[in-house]
């Protein structure tokens, strides 16, 4: 990898050497507010087509030597819109700039037309460029964290590990995925690109039916459309470069009893159910804190070179850069080196071009649950033990757990994660006849996926089996392919405004998976599959699918008053049984923007302060496809082998799993109401939708019972749900000179319920212990459990726990022992006292932001908050389970005679604390709120005289403080409310396999020249 | 313009090229729709029934747990909690891994075995290896529904290959034993006594024969039970193998004195599907193995109550258990002393367990003994002496004894005398073979009235609840998912 550093950099040195010199003459002049004539200071000024430029100094005055051949001047600057004049013979050329007009003039990308903000009637948000700038962000997501009413973000501390996006609630219940489509550049993908954030120059997310229709049958759940940057016509050859370093951490350590304070508690449990105590309890040796072994600090750099420039006919764009970091928990870690190249070429009536990203990414991953081992494993054990193999400590008779090592777990494994990846676009365009445009556009993802896990010899557990050393090995390789051929026409004709498309599309999809595996390795250090001696075992299989898409698409708009757009698709995939394979789905919106009324201006109040005013609806169908290929047949599986006679090979080959050969395509349709707002000269906006959204023949993997004798779980097409949510963004801008600020409020409600659902309404159980329950009038993924009514005090109190029948309910209770609710009133505890305890997800989410900037110093705060979920806590379950032996929270108080006021069960050791511990009840749900300061941005921009005289003239230069995940306010006993949970369905559920978000400090430099 | 027409052409040609076919066939494997169709395909399916027979809540694992470690010859203080819990009749979730696997494996094997009873018989091929096909299928769901039944009580009775809309209801415990007893008997009417040599491990016959006797006896139906089992012992042309001890090694598999056993192998080729025998590595010796299970000291006294002809202790007991026995113990190379100098009173399970590799896996290579004339003789003479036919239970009884170098028995046992004795050769010669908890269950000892000399065997009794820890509760995705299913007494 040194060796594509060096490339990089010979090939930015060859680009500077052709930047050509000219004679030049001065010019000067003054730049001021157009409507004040305030001046204003650090406008850029641009001699249009080089990079010759300047900024204007504090009274908005510049001087420039300007090459001859040049003919403008661009001036740009933050809040302003971007004026272009005329040099002629001018030598002094004063310009007033014009307040920027946010709303309207951006371009959205809605499937394959751009429109104008102004006229687009479906649900469409974006985030800007210079949103995008303002905070370095790691990673994609991170970029629409709190961003987008309607688009939550839920994400790990985990380096390199995707964030689960979910676009307007979940329109799926299954295995399969609620992820969004991610369009970048044209390019489909169904995971999260692995795109360097530097590299994008906005994303837009398209929520409603009407506004994704044109993506088919994959836009279900949403869509991302990322556009990546590109050079510039008419500009000279640019250079940026920005880095970040920086530190991370796990922001907090749950209290855990030290050593002694444990001792005396586990002595007691011991005590409780008459057993002398452990050894361990009585002498204990070490004082193990298990937290600050496992948790490390973190570190995070990142750099990012592109050089871009453009002539009058081609663009072009280089950019490299590289990510390290070393994640905040012991072995983990990632680091990504890419390259991009972006270039379009016109000629004639032919446009061409392409884009195309290489990456290379090397991920190491959390192993198993460490963080339940973090605070289950006791003080009294050792990390490392050098009388164990391996050399590391775990429980023995004395120290009595089972409870695994969380260090040696991560140790002992190296677990590799290399992806190599190319993925890109290549297109071309003709102009046919007059308004008419063919375009062909080729999509293209080739990624190599390489896995190698390699675990050594090593004890990590009381009664760990003596395992030899072993290494599993996968390869994977994925090539998508996608063509489009589309027709638009574009035409106004007076008033009238039409742009239509047609089109037709394929993507095919290859996937190959290859694995290896041995063991018994007696050199450690050889972690290759030749070096392995024993057991070897392979697999490896194959799949393809093929969608395929007849669209076409029209806007018509009359005087940008009246908006119309109507959509139809054929949509065909190769993953339904033959007869079900194709689907057909409408959608149309409407649109009327009163402020276009002739007689808006004259409406008292609304004609004066309201600049922009847009009513919009929309309903529309999309087709669901999400279920895994090949699921409309029952496979027969091989290799189900058997020994018969003197230990030979008996192949066995049959049906395990069940099918559903009537499966077909889900729909999903959605309605949506939305007003656009501009107030108080656009400085004021606001974006609010209210969506419906109805999934009928939900494509469900329900769970069948256990006693059908079937592995995997059939999809049917059943049931529905639906999703209703209110979105709002408010948006307030001040543009003053010296000072400008630009404050946020967006915020998102969903809420859905489970209208049927398959097998006669048979609700999805799911989760640890099948915790949560996802049933017919309820939500989606709702905890189950039992329901605690506090503590008995007394043997009077067991005895007064009665029926209505007088039937005495927990018999066995002792005092200090945990009262469950009949709530079916039957004199028994059983599972049919059950009840919904809330569910994982929120009521409302929110994020605020505040950017802004004072002359050179830029500022940004950003809040995130949700409200209204609950999370089940299964690193509670094991601390505070108190009839295992574990580590114990700090604030416990286990009820005992002289404690008779907690409200933590008695401490017993074995199985007359069983009934305490039991895992489905609402003793591990917590409440998840919290208000989290996401992000503290402080920036410097140098000014133009300091650049100048370090020899960059024409320059940026910035610097800046970046505060990640500073602080979260919230009750959570554990590390971390947000959590991405156990999948849909359990939504969450705090497994302890999840890393901990981080918080995160970093310094950048941004220098452009 | 001529080549304005040209970008026309080559949309047009953009378009037809991609029209390929839609369909996509499945590269990797067959579907139901393509296989039954021929005699290889019947043998495969076949073969994978039996497969199933290898999953651990099937043969692999589990039953000891269920059937030896929860009885009173075996106790558990295993750091997994709830494994321990286990064996003390007590769960914190009926989901409990060990529990799922002991409903859901068996019943993995009911599909499998349902399939091939349902679509075999369509196809051409030659009708005797046909009809066996058929019949082994058959023998291996009653075995399956052998276990459910005792473990679970009423449990759902399912025929057909499974609908994935189909929510089988719980059925009468004594429908499913007439189930039972239909499918053993066409079974027995179709396969044969004997295989050739590459097709050893195959229900045979008298394998049918066999588990319908102990179905009977498992009833309480004690001269049907007695009719089938002396058949076996009288007819099938078994015998004991001289050295007791060559059973629970790899030289005493598929042997004369062998009805059925479940065939493990070692894990070089766990990539075709075959696996290896797992309770061992749980249940055996601390260190080599995990010790998640013991043998009680009661159990343990047993082998001292009669001394061998030559004054030896009996010799299944070192066959049995390690422990610290006075004469050496070698425990995987270690003497036992040695091994545990500090905890000598320790008692560990042998049997079944590779002591003599050196070394101890996850999967290891030892058939499981279903059913061998050992144990078949003493449930034979057990059906005897209950159908008031004590003397003819005498010789059963004294081939066992001999073997082991026992005296014969003393004429003019009374039945209680027969039925202490018959116990106590069940205890000695099965002991890790499933048959204590079966014992139990036909002679009505989980019952109020045995409680307390239970648990004076086994202190783990003492969460035993009479109405309730008799069946396994149901796993609780179970109930959640099938509507039709009642939760067994006492765990709702």
């Amino acid at each position: 990898m040194q060796k594509l550093r060096q490339c990089l950099l010979y090939l930015v040195l060859l680009l500077a050497a052709a930047l050509p010199a000219n004679a030049q003459r001065a010019i000067s002049g003054r730049v001021t507010d157009a409507a004040d004539g305030e001046p204003l200071p650090g406008v850029n000024v641009v001699v249009q087509g080089t990079t010759v430029g300047t900024a204007t100094d504090v009274d908005g005055t510049y001087q420039l030597q300007v090459p001859s051949g040049a003919d403008s001047l661009s001036f740009s600057y933050v809040g302003y819109v971007t004026q272009t004049v005329a040099i002629g013979d001018r030598t002094t050329i004063d310009v007033g700039l014009e307040s920027a007009v946010y709303e309207g003039n951006e371009v959205v990308v809605v499937g394959y037309t751009t429109e104008r903000r102004r006229a687009i009637t479906g649900a469409v948000s974006l985030v800007t460029p210079e949103e995008l700038t303002i905070r370095k962000v790691a990673t994609m997501e991170e970029a629409l964290k709190g961003r987008i009413p309607g688009v939550v973000v839920n994400s790990t501390g985990e380096p390199g590990r995707g964030a689960q996006i979910i676009v307007r609630g979940l329109n799926f219940v299954g295995e399969g995925t609620n992820s969004p489509l991610y369009v970048v550049d044209g390019l489909y993908m169904r995971e999260n690109p692995n795109l360097d954030p530097n590299d994008i120059a906005s994303i837009q997310v398209l929520k409603d039916a009407s506004a994704a229709a044109q993506y088919g049958a994959q836009a279900a759940n949403g869509v991302i459309v990322i556009t990546t940057k590109r050079g510039q016509t008419m500009t000279g050859n640019r250079i940026n470069f920005t880095s970040y370093v920086g530190m991370q951490e796990i922001p907090k350590k749950v209290g855990m009893m030290d050593v002694n304070q444990w001792a005396a508690l586990n002595k007691q449990a011991y005590a409780n159910a008459g057993l002398p105590p452990m050894e361990g309890a009585v002498s204990p040796k070490f004082n193990t804190d298990w937290q600050d072994a496992l948790f490390q600090r973190g570190a995070i750099q990142n750099y990012n070179l592109s050089i871009t420039g453009g002539s009058q006919n081609a663009t072009y764009l280089v950019s490299g850069g590289y990510t390290n970091q070393m994640g905040a928990i012991i072995e983990t870690g990632f680091d990504r080196y890419n390259l991009r190249v972006n270039s379009e070429l016109k000629k004639g009536i032919l446009t061409l071009g392409e884009t195309a990203a290489f990456s290379r990414s090397n991920r190491q991953a959390l192993i198993g649950f460490p963080l339940i081992d973090a605070v289950r494993m006791l003080p009294s054990i050792p990390v490392y033990d050098p009388n164990n193999i391996g050399g590391y400590g775990y429980g023995t008779p004395a120290n009595n757990t089972f409870g695994t090592n969380p260090i040696g777990m991560q140790e002992r494994e190296t677990n590799d994660n290399i992806s190599n990846q190319v993925l890109g676009t290549v297109y071309s365009e003709l102009g046919l006849i007059k308004r008419l445009r063919y375009r062909f556009n080729f999509g293209f993802q080739f990624e190599d996926f390489t896995n190698s896990n390699f675990i050594r010899r090593a004890f990590i557990r009381q009664n760990n089996p003596d395992e030899r050393a072993r290494l599993w090995q996968t390869g994977d390789n994925r090539s998508s392919l996608l063509f489009e051929n589309l027709l638009t026409f574009d035409n106004t004709v007076g008033r009238h405004n039409i742009n239509a498309v047609a089109g037709y599309t394929e993507q095919t999809e290859n996937y190959e998976h290859l694995a290896a595996y041995r063991e018994g390795y007696s050199d450690e250090t050889l972690q290759v599959i030749n070096a392995g001696t024993m057991n070897l075992n392979n697999n490896g299989y194959e799949v393809e699918n093929t969608l395929r898409s007849f669209l076409a698409r029209v806007n018509y708009g009359y005087a940008d008053r009246y908006l119309l757009t109507a959509s139809i698709r054929r949509d065909g995939s190769s993953r339904f049984g033959p007869d079900n394979r194709w689907g057909t789905f409408y959608s149309g919106s409407v649109g009327w923007v009163l402020s276009e009324e002739p007689f808006f201006e004259s409406l008292p109040v609304l004609g004066s302060y309201v600049n922009n005013f847009k009513l919009r609806a929309s309903y529309g169908t999309l087709g669901n496809q999400d279920i895994p290929d090949y699921a409309y047949a029952a496979a027969i599986r091989q290799n189900m082998s058997y020994v018969l006679g003197p230990d030979a090979i008996a192949s066995g080959a049959i049906q395990l799993n069940l099918a559903n050969p009537n499966i077909r395509w889900q729909d999903n349709s959605m309605t949506n109401f939305g007003v656009d707002l501009s107030l108080l000269n656009y400085r004021f906006q606001i974006l609010a939708d209210y969506y419906i959204s109805t999934s009928d023949n939900l494509l469900v993997a329900a769970p069948i019972p256990w006693s059908l004798g079937a592995g995997g779980v059939p999809y049917v097409n059943a049931g529905s749900i639906r999703n209703r949510g209110f979105e709002l963004g408010a948006t307030y801008r001040y543009m003053g000179h010296d000072f400008q600020l630009n404050s946020t409020l967006n915020l998102t409600t969903i809420k859905n319920e489970v209208l049927s659902l398959a097998n006669n309404n048979q609700p999805v159980f799911a989760g640890p212990f099948g915790v949560t329950r996802t049933a017919v009038g309820g939500p989606i993924g709702a905890y189950y459990v039992l329901k605690t009514d506090g503590i008995f005090q007394s043997d009077a109190e067991v005895q007064a726990h009665k029926s209505s029948q007088g039937k005495v309910i927990q018999p066995n209770a002792k005092p200090g022992d945990i009262r469950f609710a009949d709530l079916n009133d039957d004199g028994l505890i059983s599972d049919l006292d059950r009840y919904n305890a809330g569910s994982g997800f929120p009521d409302l989410e929110a994020g605020f932001f505040l950017d802004g900037k004072v002359r050179n110093v830029d500022f940004g705060l950003s809040f995130r908050s949700a409200i209204g979920a609950k999370i089940f806590s299964v690193p509670k379950f094991w601390t505070d389970r108190l009839d295992d032996n574990s580590n114990y929270r700090r604030d416990i108080q286990p009820w005992s005679p002289e404690n008779p006021s907690s409200d933590t069960p008695r401490a017993v050791y074995g199985t007359q604390g069983a009934a305490n511990a039991t895992a489905v009840s609402d003793r591990w749900i917590e409440n998840g709120d919290y208000l989290r300061i996401q992000n503290v941005v402080l920036g410097y921009t140098f000014p133009a005289r300091f650049t100048q005289n370090l020899g960059l003239p024409n320059s940026g230069l910035r610097l800046y403080v970046n505060l990640q995940n500073l602080y979260t306010f919230s009750k959570y006993t554990f590390w971390d409310p947000e959590n991405v949970g156990m999948g849909i369905l359990a939504r969450g559920v705090d497994d302890g396999q999840i890393f901990p978000n981080v918080r995160t400090y970093t310094i950048g430099l941004d220098l452009n020249f | 313009m001529r080549n304005r027409y040209l970008p026309l052409a080559l949309l047009a040609a953009f378009l037809l090229a991609g029209c390929n076919e839609l369909v996509q066939e499945n590269p990797n494997e067959q579907t139901t729709d393509t296989f039954w169709e021929n005699r290889e395909q019947a043998v495969t399916g076949v073969n994978a029934a039996y497969n199933g027979l290898q999953d651990l809540g099937a043969y692999g694992r589990w039953l000891n747990f269920a059937y030896d470690l929860r009885s009173d010859i075996g106790f558990s203080r295993s750091p997994w909690t709830d494994l321990s819990n286990f064996m003390k009749f007590t769960f914190t979730s009926y989901d409990f891994e060990p529990n799922a696997h002991l409903w859901q494996h068996p019943y993995g094997v009911v599909f499998r075995a349902n399939q091939v009873i349902a679509r075999v018989p369509e196809i051409e091929m030659d009708a005797t290896e046909r009809d066996r096909i058929v019949g082994e299928a058959k023998f291996i769901r009653a075995l399956s529904y052998f276990n459910l039944v005792t473990l679970y009580g009423s449990v759902p009775l399912i025929l057909e290959p499974s609908q994935p809309e189909v929510r089988p209801a719980s059925t009468p415990v004594a429908e499913i034993w007439a189930q039972i007893e239909k499918d053993l008997k066409e079974a027995a009417a179709v396969l044969p006594a004997t295989y050739g040599e590459a097709d050893k491990g195959r229900a045979t016959k008298w394998a049918a024969i066999a588990l319908l006797g102990r179905t009977y006896l498992q009833q309480q139906k004690w001269s049907e039970a007695a009719a089938q089992l002396g058949d076996v012992v009288n007819n099938g042309g078994f015998d004991l193998l001289a050295n007791y001890g060559d059973l629970f090694n790899q030289n005493g598999e598929n042997t004369k004195e062998s009805i059925f056993e479940v065939q493990f192998t070692d894990d070089q080729r766990l990539s075709t599907g075959a696996r290896g025998l797992t309770f061992p590595q749980m249940t055996g010796p601390c260190g080599p193995a995990y010790c998640d299970g013991n043998p009680t000291q009661w159990y343990f006294q047993e082998f001292f109550k009669e001394k061998t002809t030559s004054g030896q202790n009996d010799p299944r007991l070192n066959y049995t258990i390690f422990w610290n026995d006075p004469n050496g113990m070698d425990v995987f190379g270690e003497s036992f002393a040695d091994r545990y100098a500090d905890r000598l009173n320790d008692l560990f399970w042998k049997k079944y367990t590779e002591y003599y590799k050196g070394r101890s896996i996850w999967d290891n290579a030892i058939n499981f003994k279903v059913m061998r004339l050992g144990g078949i003789l003493l449930l034979y003479a057990d059906a005897l002496n209950e159908a008031g036919q004590t003397a003819q239970a005498v010789a059963p009884v004294n081939r066992v004894r001999a073997r082991v170098g026992l005296s014969p028995l003393a004429s003019g046992l009374t039945k209680e005398q027969m039925r202490a004795e018959i116990e106590h050769q069940i205890l000695l010669e099965l002991g890790m073979e499933h048959e204590r908890w079966f014992y139990l269950v036909r002679h009505n000892l989980l019952t109020a009235q045995y409680l307390p000399t239970l648990k004076a065997h086994d202190p783990e009794f003492n969460f035993f609840e009479p109405g309730k820890s008799e069946l396994l509760p149901i796993p609780q995705t179970e109930v959640d998912l099938n509507p039709n299913v009642t939760q067994n007494p006492g765990w709702r």
